[in-house]
This record gives structure tokens, C-alpha cells and sequence, in this order.
């Protein structure tokens, strides 16, 4: 018998691990991450509200994980750079070396952000929450979580040199990247 | 000088979405205005526009990552032994939240949860009888390590006991909570929670953790029953250490 909230967890696996990796730094600790988050969803599924997105509730579920995880360990696990991990087989053969390279930089751009500009990089700009939702799954106010972003933006663009011409604007695809 | 200002996060929030229709409005007013001022504001936006898409892409690899089987099936077993969902619509005003009893983990652990009833942490044959409860809400000194021992910290009480802060949280009730380890000074130890009731520490619940060596029960689900404690009661997210200290000031006031 199909469960479509364990369906629905299943698909968001390969999201949790990367957020928990994020999170974490370190494969193994986030594979525990990932496994303590799939137990208290299932013990506390009674309390998510399906007008909501279930990545949103998951990842603040995965995160205050972490921070207990923390605090009883005392210890910030072990931290290795995540950029020097294989990358995953399947490159986009139309892009070009430049390109594979850039975005190699760009992640270990991102791994080097403090954790608190990390975690909205990834909750927003590549988890595509909105403002608020990560502000739920952080538990802070929207204001924080802005300044945050936009302190984690502009400290990625300064360390990718990214300097655009102005003539870009108004073509906003911004896909070039 | 354009007469309206806007800020990194207005073009931040463009870039995003989430600006507000009025603010975008005249966003899209002044980026079509003045020929410098214009120019200035779209690359600033082109920043927070790009980096959006390279933050995206930089970490879309990660999802072609192969999830290891024991996640993908633990979830089904989880699926297979859970409760047959129900399809009643909830008052949606509600939280949902599952009662504690209903919680197969919970149950499963002997020992485990006194609310404020008189408690057992060690059975009645155990070596050295039950540890003393009388610490836990009520020794001052122990409440005085609570309403001051920043988690993460830990601090021995003058009879040997040794106590851990772990974190603080907020109750659904919004009582302010705190999770800590105790190490009695013989050997038995527990994680608790106890709440602040506007008067005093009060515990809420406590999991034996581990015995003495000398083949006292260890029960092997202790730190699942606090998850599902917490997850039960619909505890808030820990606090930062800044929070964390703002409300435990409150206390003292």
C-alpha cells in the first residue's frame, strides 16, 4: 500500500542530504542527519500542516536535529571540505570547462560562507523557499533572515569576482552562470 | 539623485520575488530613469540575480548523489508500520499534535516518563535505589544551575551530582524549558526537561540514559523518546546562545 507522505519523503531525500551536508559538512554525519529527520517526521507527521511545504518542514526539523546534535556532543563534527567531493557523474556535456570550473568554485565558495550565510543560500536561492518559509524553518525573524542573505550574496559575488556589465540588465535571465 | 533609495535587500528581495508591488514599481521606475543612477542600480540587482543562479546551479550535483538504500527503506518500513492515515478533516485552526501515549517509540522504553508524578529512574531492585528526585525541580541549587549554565556547559553540585545543559527551548505553552543530562554521583545518569512556571523549575519528563556498569537496565531508546517527547509536545526549535541568555535574565528579574 502506497503512502504518499513517505512517497513524497523519498523524493526529497537527495534535498535533505544536501541540506543536511550543508548543515554538517561531513557525509556521514549527514546520512544520521538524514535518518534522525525521516524518524521524527514519521513520530511528529501529525503536526505538518499540508497547506505547507513538507522541504520546509523537513529541513527545520533537520536542522534542530543538528543543533541538539551539538549541544549534546559538544563538538561541531568533524569538518571537511565538501568541494574537494567527487562530483557527481552526470556533466552537462554543453557546458564548457569554464563553466564546470566556475560552478566548482562557486560551491566551495558557498562551504567557506559562515554557517548561518550558508544555510539561507541554500534554503532560499537553491531550495527556492520563500523569505518566509525560511524564516519558519529558522526560527528568526524575515528581517534576519535578509540581512543574512544579502550579506551571504554579496560576499559570494566579491569571491567569484562576479563583476556584471550593466548592459545584462534588463535581459534578467541571469542564467549565463 | 533619484528620490526614491533603495537598499541591497529591496534589490535583493526584487531579484527574488519578494518586494513588495509598490516598492517593485518603483524599483521599475528608477531603473528605467536617469542613465547613471539606472545603471548603478542594475548591476547591484544583476548581483543578487546572479548569484541566486550560480548558488543553484553550483549545488544542483549534489542532487544526482545516489540517497543510500538503508535511508529509501527506512522510510518505507516506517510507512509499513505506521498507522493507516486517516482522511477526517482536522479542525485547521488546531495543531495537530500527536498525544505522547500514541507514541510507539515512547512506549517502548521502560522507565521513561514521570510528569511530575512521583518517578522511578532505576528499579526498585536496582542497586543503590532510586536516584533522588528531590534535585531535579525543586534543590535550589539545581534551579540556580538552570536559570544560569548556558548549554552546552555543565556544573557539579556540591553532593557530586553533575548536570549538562543542553539546550532551551519554549513549551507550546511558551513556558521556557530547558534539556539537561544529570550524572548522579553514583553513576546513574538521565536527560531531563524541566519548565519554568513563572515561580520555579518544574520536570517534565526524564529518560534513564545509562546505569551503573554493574549490570543495572540500559535502556537503548532513551534519546528517542526525548525526540519524541519534543516532537510530541510540539517543543519550539533551541534557542541561540543570545536568546538563550536574554530569557534565562528574564527568569532572575
Amino acid at each position: 500500500m502506497s503512502d504518499p507522505f513517505a512517497d513524497d519523503l523519498i523524493a526529497l531525500l537527495p534535498n535533505l542530504r544536501r541540506f543536511a551536508l550543508s548543515v554538517c559538512r561531513s557525509r556521514d554525519v549527514a546520512d544520521d542527519l538524514v535518518q534522525i529527520t525521516v524518524e521524527r517526521a514519521f513520530s511528529g507527521r501529525a503536526g505538518f500542516d499540508p497547506a505547507t511545504r513538507l522541504d520546509a518542514w523537513l529541513f527545520r526539523i533537520l536542522r534542530n536535529a543538528w543543533i541538539d546534535m551539538v549541544r549534546r556532543s559538544k563538538t561541531r563534527g568533524i569538518e571537511i571540505d565538501i568541494a574537494d567531493a567527487p562530483d557527481a557523474p552526470s556533466v552537462d556535456g554543453r557546458k564548457t570547462v569554464e563553466t564546470v570550473l566556475m560552478l566548482k568554485s562557486a560551491r566551495a565558495e558557498i562551504n567557506r560562507l559562515p554557517p548561518d550565510q550558508r544555510e539561507v543560500i541554500l534554503l532560499i536561492c537553491v531550495e527556492e523557499l520563500s523569505y518566509k518559509e525560511a524564516a519558519g524553518v529558522l526560527d528568526v525573524p524575515i528581517g534576519t533572515v535578509m540581512s543574512r542573505l544579502a550579506r551571504a550574496r554579496i560576499a559570494l559575488s566579491k569571491a567569484m569576482g562576479i563583476n556584471p556589465p550593466p548592459a545584462r540588465f534588463p535581459d534578467r535571465a541571469g542564467d549565463t552562470a | 539623485m533619484s528620490a526614491v533609495e533603495f537598499s541591497d535587500e529591496d534589490l535583493m528581495a526584487y531579484a527574488d520575488g519578494e518586494l513588495a508591488d509598490d516598492r517593485a514599481e518603483a524599483l521599475d521606475l528608477a531603473l528605467a530613469g536617469d542613465a547613471a543612477p539606472a545603471q548603478r542600480l542594475a548591476q547591484r540587482l544583476a548581483l543578487f540575480v546572479d548569484t541566486r543562479g550560480l548558488a543553484a546551479e553550483a549545488l544542483r550535483p549534489m542532487l544526482d548523489e545516489p540517497v543510500p538504500d538503508h535511508l529509501v527503506q527506512r522510510v518505507r518500513d516506517l510507512a509499513a508500520t505506521a498507522q493507516p492515515a486517516r482522511t477526517v478533516v482536522a479542525f485547521p485552526a488546531r495543531p495537530a499534535v500527536r498525544p505522547l501515549w500514541h507514541l510507539p517509540v515512547a512506549a517502548s522504553v521502560a522507565l521513561a516518563v514521570g510528569l511530575g508524578a512521583g518517578l522511578m529512574l532505576r528499579g526498585p531492585d536496582a542497586p543503590g535505589g532510586p536516584v533522588s528526585l528531590a534535585f531535579l525541580a525543586t534543590d535550589p541549587e539545581t534551579a540556580q544551575v538552570l536559570t544560569t549554565l548556558a548549554s552546552g556547559n555543565a556544573a557539579t553540585l556540591t553532593d557530586g551530582t553533575r548536570i549538562v545543559a543542553v539546550s532551551t527551548f519554549r513549551a507550546a505553552d511558551n513556558a521556557l524549558c530547558r534539556e539537561y543530562e544529570v550524572t548522579g554521583a553514583t553513576e546513574a545518569a538521565f536527560v531531563s526537561v524541566a519548565c519554568h512556571d513563572g515561580q520555579a523549575w518544574q520536570m517534565r519528563l526524564a529518560v534513564a540514559t545509562s546505569l551503573r556498569d554493574d549490570g543495572a537496565y540500559v535502556p537503548a531508546g532513551s534519546l528517542e523518546t526525548l525526540d519524541a517527547y519534543l516532537v510530541a509536545t510540539a517543543a519550539g526549535a533551541p534557542l541561540a546562545e543570545d536568546q538563550e541568555a536574554a530569557a534565562l535574565a528574564a527568569l532572575s528579574r
